[in-house]
């Protein structure tokens, strides 16, 4: 397989000034990230020590096998989204080794608002959910919740997408021999307590776990009874009379050691569908990243820089190498996973188009994963490529991505614009996982070109009514607009909403690539059926 | 010569005779019980019988049933090693009156040097210097006072009736002899129900050499030098040495000279040993010797006098046994070099030497060590991997015997040779030995019978657990076999999006708690909080050591598995003992109630309780016995007696659940 060679100069100006720049962005999001994990502040993480219990994300480490890698999604979901803090949505998810299985733990944090759903963090438990069913990962939850945020519950409750639809996983899940434990270490109060019920097996620790649909204030309120929560619905009751939970558990770290022992009951071993060879490390360093990719997104490269920088050995057999060459499609490993890479190396034209979806058969057919490294501001325009018929061979690449069997990972390295983001497996298109680079933009369209194109509307209004409209005040008018787009697509707002699974280091790249894969194969990879391609 | 013997013994003596016998072409008939099935001993001879249960007084000591099997097996003498039957006179006679040779001295030998008082009568008559005293049945306090003065001071008084130094005073000079003669007279009335004492010279810091020598019914007599033995803890010899150090060669002459006059005195026949006690020299005045008794077998350290000789024991003990004369004479036999053996034990050193009961899962023997056999570095053992040490017999489970030109060479390459021997799955003290080689007064010769007790607190000292014993013990439970399969999962050790999970441990170590939190970084790097203090380490595990790198230095932490939440770390001749806290099955149905655990393997000898049963706080409710030690099990709180699963004469495991007590 022939292997790519770098152009790059390392001690280039322009590649130290990218390495700088990109080495800003990633600092604001670690700075983010470090605050994030604190949760709920250092008062309510004292509380929740002096209760005897594990914060929650040490809560994970113990349940995860030692030395586990942990794939933290929607890690920043609920950032600056609403007036108060609700770092990580309140609620911590991602994958793990437990027991030797690849499995997805959905974790409350009870210092984040006594752990209970906003809307957000509702998104974030379907959208784990979501993963755990779409790569038949068993899934782990460590309940510490109040339930429904009531404030927001309009938000919450009443829709599809609401909390209910965490039950109606949990049943299609069960119903598709995908593991459902739940560990009690906290309140799991009204609809909470569905998450233990609804499981396969439940874990509840002493002192600590209570299951009730009605919790002692209610109970009081309703028939007069009064009742401590242990003895409502303690670990006792719901282990020795109720049958609601299966395994009493002393402590948190018992409780984790009965979770995982519980994995190891499951009856299932990871069969690779993919011929993995060995993994080797690129010839050229991932952290060479920072000064390869460009700090403005109008400046183009050559994104086999990147691919150089990514895959094992550096590998890359280019395909259709001279055709279409503004998508760049190839076959490669990433840590022994093979792979078929598709990537924006400038704007979409039919042959590009026509050559990506191409690929996307052939590896379709041969069941290789695909991953889509995303720097796109769309298809091109003008009265030749209509005339071409651009419209239909990008439908051809969108109907190709969107149908195709095999996993696909996405990361957005660069711009994702319009029609692009469709064609290049955008979130609309289910990837497995989705991820953004600290330097990426997410719109319908780049500001300026928004900013133009209403712009352009209000002058040709004006125009017809022989209104002059002085260019300061057309900038005057842009600029709400352009500030809009700047933050609305900003990586860390998307992310708070939950349009991708998490910004990443660029030199994490190869590795959150490969754990994205290697999760992925645990779910089979079926026969594709596409849809009609407009010939 | 024989044909055909049987090997009245088990362990590494019956491996150790079994081999001389292969090497001589004699057919081989062993004997092992119910817990020796498969043992080492039963697959080494050429055939293995099994003659009852573990308990020896059934097995190894029935004398019926070894000569039982002798008798079917058609063989014609029987060898009977050490300890057990080797020095019963019945034994002997029967064996004698079932036509059959006994591998030893004629029983009339045996019984006669077997009682110590009638040895010692004989010595005293044979002009043979014994330790000065008095032991005769005049008790008038004048008469003692006048003997004590004649013995001179400082001198021991001893009950008659006492043992193991019960009852017993030293006393320094004639004042305070009157009043702690009434005073040792009245006790030992309270405590044995006789007045009556005796009277014996007391030496400081004697030691213990002995002189091994061999007779034939010929008349002839030979020794084959002197043993130094004076390593010893609680009267077990632990280090012995061949030729004794520091000894002058004209009382060494003086010692074969009196050994042999025993021998000869009583018409000796077969290999024996002569013991003596010897005063250390201090100042100007000379070495004392003084019989103290004759053993009539092999002796476990005979293989450090076979080193220096160049001879094999038991093809002599065999030789005379059938009736030949010996075939050599004093004049042929040399003393070349030195050689050291020390035994090693399946015990625990620092836990007050408590047996380690358990199967050794893994060994690894000193590189080049020959096995019974007289070499630079010899092995004599019993074990094999998958063997289990049981509480039923002496948990001495290898001799490593080192022969070298001289004692400081002899040193030195036992400490490499028992720093290659690895046992894992027990307790040994390996790591105890090390400590007493390495010691000062060791490597100086000056070595005698208060050696390890006067120097025992800083040989089983916990030494002081440094940073690095807590990451070892982090490191132990990462599997190295994990990583192999190649899947990003396995070999990306601590990834995570951004920042580290910190993982948590709860562990003990020699009974200190610590909580470690940790993370990994990568296949080969280990961040460790320990007491708000951060630890960065670059490591390589190993299946059974981690090497560990800390601010460029390097070091080798070597782990040993003895059960499920219990592992040693051994580094610089120290040894850690590591408890991890888990939570196992017992625990979960426990639930609510109290369980109880043996604290340490062995049998339960009584049981007071039976299911159900009401009990208070502090009740005894059973005796466990491992080895001699006796524990009583208490009730920690008042409560009924709960999911009782042992059985009077049940052999427990460390930890095994015995009951609940449900307050």
């Amino acid at each position: 397989m022939a292997t790519l060679k770098s152009d790059i100069n390392t001690n280039s100006e322009t590649f130290l000034l990218n390495k700088k720049s990109n080495l800003e962005l990633l600092k604001k999001v670690e700075a983010t990230a470090l605050e994030i994990d604190k949760g709920g502040g250092a008062a309510s993480r004292e509380k929740h020590l002096s209760r005897g219990k594990l914060l929650p994300r040490d809560r994970i480490a113990n349940l995860l096998d030692m030395g586990s890698p942990f794939l933290e999604v929607g890690k920043f979901a609920g950032e600056a989204l609403y007036d108060e803090s609700v770092p990580s949505g309140g609620v911590i998810a991602g994958v793990g080794r437990v027991n030797g299985c690849e499995a997805m733990v959905v974790c409350n944090d009870a210092t984040v608002k006594g752990g209970t759903y906003f809307p957000i963090s509702v998104k974030k438990h379907l959208r784990a959910q979501e993963i755990a069913m779409e790569n038949n990962l068993p899934c782990i939850y460590l309940v510490d919740s109040g339930g429904a945020n009531l404030p927001s519950q309009d938000e919450v409750f009443p829709d599809r997408d609401h909390f209910g639809r965490i039950f109606f996983n949990q049943a299609q899940m069960s119903a598709a021999g995908i593991p459902q434990i739940s560990v009690v270490m906290g309140s799991c109060t009204a609809g909470g307590a569905y998450v233990p019920a609804m499981s396969d097996v439940t874990i509840i620790v002493k002192n600590q776990g209570t299951i009730f649909l009605g919790g002692p204030p209610l109970v009081k309120a309703a028939t007069g009874e009064l009742v401590s929560a242990e003895e409502l619905g303690g670990a006792k009751v719901h282990t020795h009379h109720s049958g609601v939970a299966d395994y009493f558990a002393e402590s948190d770290g018992h409780a984790l050691e009965i979770a995982r022992e519980a994995m190891g009951n499951i009856n299932k071993a990871k069969k690779y569908q993919i011929n993995k060879i060995s993994s080797e490390d690129p010839l050229y360093d991932p952290s060479e990243l920072y000064g390869v990719v460009p700090f403005d997104l109008k400046v183009s490269y050559d994104v086999r820089e990147v691919i150089a920088r990514v895959v094992d050995g550096s590998r890359f057999d280019e395909f259709k190498k001279h055709y279409g060459e503004t998508l760049v499609c190839g076959f490669s490993h990433v840590h022994g996973i093979p792979v078929g890479i598709i990537a924006n190396n400038g704007i979409l034209f039919s042959e590009s188009s026509l050559k990506g979806a191409h690929f996307v058969e052939l590896c379709s057919k041969r069941k290789i994963p695909l991953v889509f490294l995303q720097n796109i501001t769309g298809f091109m325009v003008g009265k030749k490529y209509e005339t071409q018929g651009i419209a239909k061979d990008g439908a051809k690449l969108v109907t190709a991505v969107a149908t195709t069997s095999v996993p696909k990972i996405t990361f957005i390295i660069g711009g994702s614009f319009g029609a692009g983001n469709y064609g290049m497996c955008g979130r609309a298109y289910s990837p497995r996982f989705l991820w953004t680079w600290p330097n990426s933009r997410i719109s319908v369209m780049g500001g300026e070109q928004a900013a133009s194109v209403l712009a352009t509307i209000k002058r040709d209004n004006y125009l017809k009514n022989k209104i002059d409209w002085p260019r300061e005040e057309e900038e005057d008018f842009k600029k709400p607009i352009l500030d809009m787009f700047s933050k609305q697509s900003d990586p860390i707002y998307a992310s708070a909403r939950l349009w991708d699974d998490g910004i990443i280091d660029l030199k994490k790249t190869r590795d959150i690539l490969g754990l994205s894969l290697s999760a992925a194969l645990n779910a089979p990879i079926g026969e594709t059926n596409f849809g009609i391609f407009r010939m | 010569m024989f044909k055909k013997i049987l090997i009245a013994n088990r362990g590494e003596i019956a491996c150790r005779i079994i081999s001389t016998c292969k090497r001589l072409g004699i057919e081989t008939v062993a004997v092992h019980s119910e817990a020796d099935i498969g043992s080492k001993h039963t697959k080494m001879a050429d055939k293995s019988v099994l003659i009852g249960p573990a308990d020896i007084k059934q097995s190894y000591l029935s004398m019926e049933a070894i000569l039982n099997v002798a008798i079917e097996n058609n063989v014609e003498a029987i060898h009977p090693g050490y300890g057990f039957l080797s020095e019963n006179p019945e034994f002997a006679s029967m064996v004698l009156e079932n036509g059959l040779k006994f591998i030893g001295p004629k029983p009339g030998t045996i019984r006669l040097m077997g009682m110590k008082d009638q040895a010692k009568d004989m010595a005293v008559a044979s002009e043979i210097p014994v330790i000065p005293g008095y032991h005769g049945n005049i008790q008038s306090h004048d008469f003692l006072y006048s003997k004590a003065l004649e013995v001179g001071f400082p001198i021991l008084i001893k009950p008659r009736a006492g043992g193991g130094g019960k009852g017993m005073r030293l006393v320094t000079s004639s004042e305070n002899f009157l009043s702690e003669l009434e005073a040792a007279k009245s006790e030992s009335l309270a405590v044995f129900g006789d007045d009556q004492i005796i009277l014996e010279k007391y030496f400081e810091a004697p030691r213990h050499i002995e002189v091994q020598v061999f007779a034939d019914d010929f008349g002839n007599c030979i020794h084959t030098f002197e043993r130094e033995c004076s390593i010893q803890r609680r009267y077990q010899k632990l280090i012995e040495e061949a030729p004794a150090p520091f000894l002058s060669g004209e009382i060494k002459e003086r010692l074969y000279e009196t050994a042999l006059k025993v021998a000869k005195e009583i018409n000796y026949s077969g290999a024996g040993t002569v013991e003596f006690l010897v005063t250390t020299s201090s100042g100007d005045k000379e070495d004392e010797f003084f019989f103290m008794e004759m053993n009539t077998r092999l002796q476990v350290e005979h293989p450090v006098s076979e080193a220096i000789t160049g001879l094999d024991f038991v093809e002599l003990q065999l030789d005379i046994a059938s009736g030949n004369p010996l075939n050599i004479k004093q004049t042929d036999i040399q003393c070349l070099g030195h050689a050291i053996e020390s035994r090693i034990y399946a015990e625990d050193p620092q836990n007050d030497f408590l047996p380690s009961i358990g199967k050794i899962s893994e060994i690894s023997f000193p590189k080049n060590a020959t096995h019974f056999v007289s070499g630079e570095t010899r092995l004599d053992h019993g074990i094999h991997e998958g063997a289990v040490v049981t509480p039923f017999y002496d948990p001495m489970i290898a001799k490593l015997i080192i022969h070298g030109k001289d004692r400081n060479e002899a040193i030195r390459k036992k400490i490499n040779s028992l720093n290659e021997f690895n046992v894992q799955g027990i307790a040994t003290n390996i790591i105890f030995l090390l400590k007493i080689l390495n010691n000062n007064s060791f490597s100086n010769g000056k070595v005698d019978t208060g050696f390890l007790a006067s120097n025992l607190d800083p040989l089983v000292e916990n030494a002081k657990i440094i940073d690095e014993i807590l990451v070892a013990a982090v490191i132990k439970f990462f599997n190295p076999s994990e990583i192999n399969d190649g899947d990003p999962w396995s070999t990306l050790k601590g990834w995570t999006n951004f920042n580290s999970l910190r993982r948590t441990i709860d562990i003990s170590v020699n009974s200190e708690d610590f909580s470690i939190f940790y993370a990994f970084d990568g296949l080969d790097g280990l961040a460790c909080e320990i007491n708000d203090q951060k630890i960065l380490v670059k490591f390589r595990r190993e299946k059974n050591s981690a090497v560990i790198i800390r601010e460029g230095i390097k070091e080798e932490y070597f782990y040993n598995n003895l059960s499920k939440n219990v592992f040693q770390i051994f580094n610089k001749n120290e040894v850690f003992k590591v408890v991890s806290k888990s939570f196992d099955d017992s625990d979960r149905e426990a639930g609510f109630e109290k369980v109880l655990r043996a604290k340490l393997p062995g049998v339960v000898k009584k049981l007071f309780i039976s299911e159900g049963d009401i009990v208070e706080k502090g009740d005894v409710l059973l005796i466990l016995e491992a080895m001699k030690m006796e524990q009583q099990v208490l009730a920690p709180c008042n409560g009924s007696i709960k999911n009782l699963n042992i059985l009077e004469g049940d052999q427990v495991s460390e930890n095994q659940p015995l009951l609940e007590v449900e307050g």
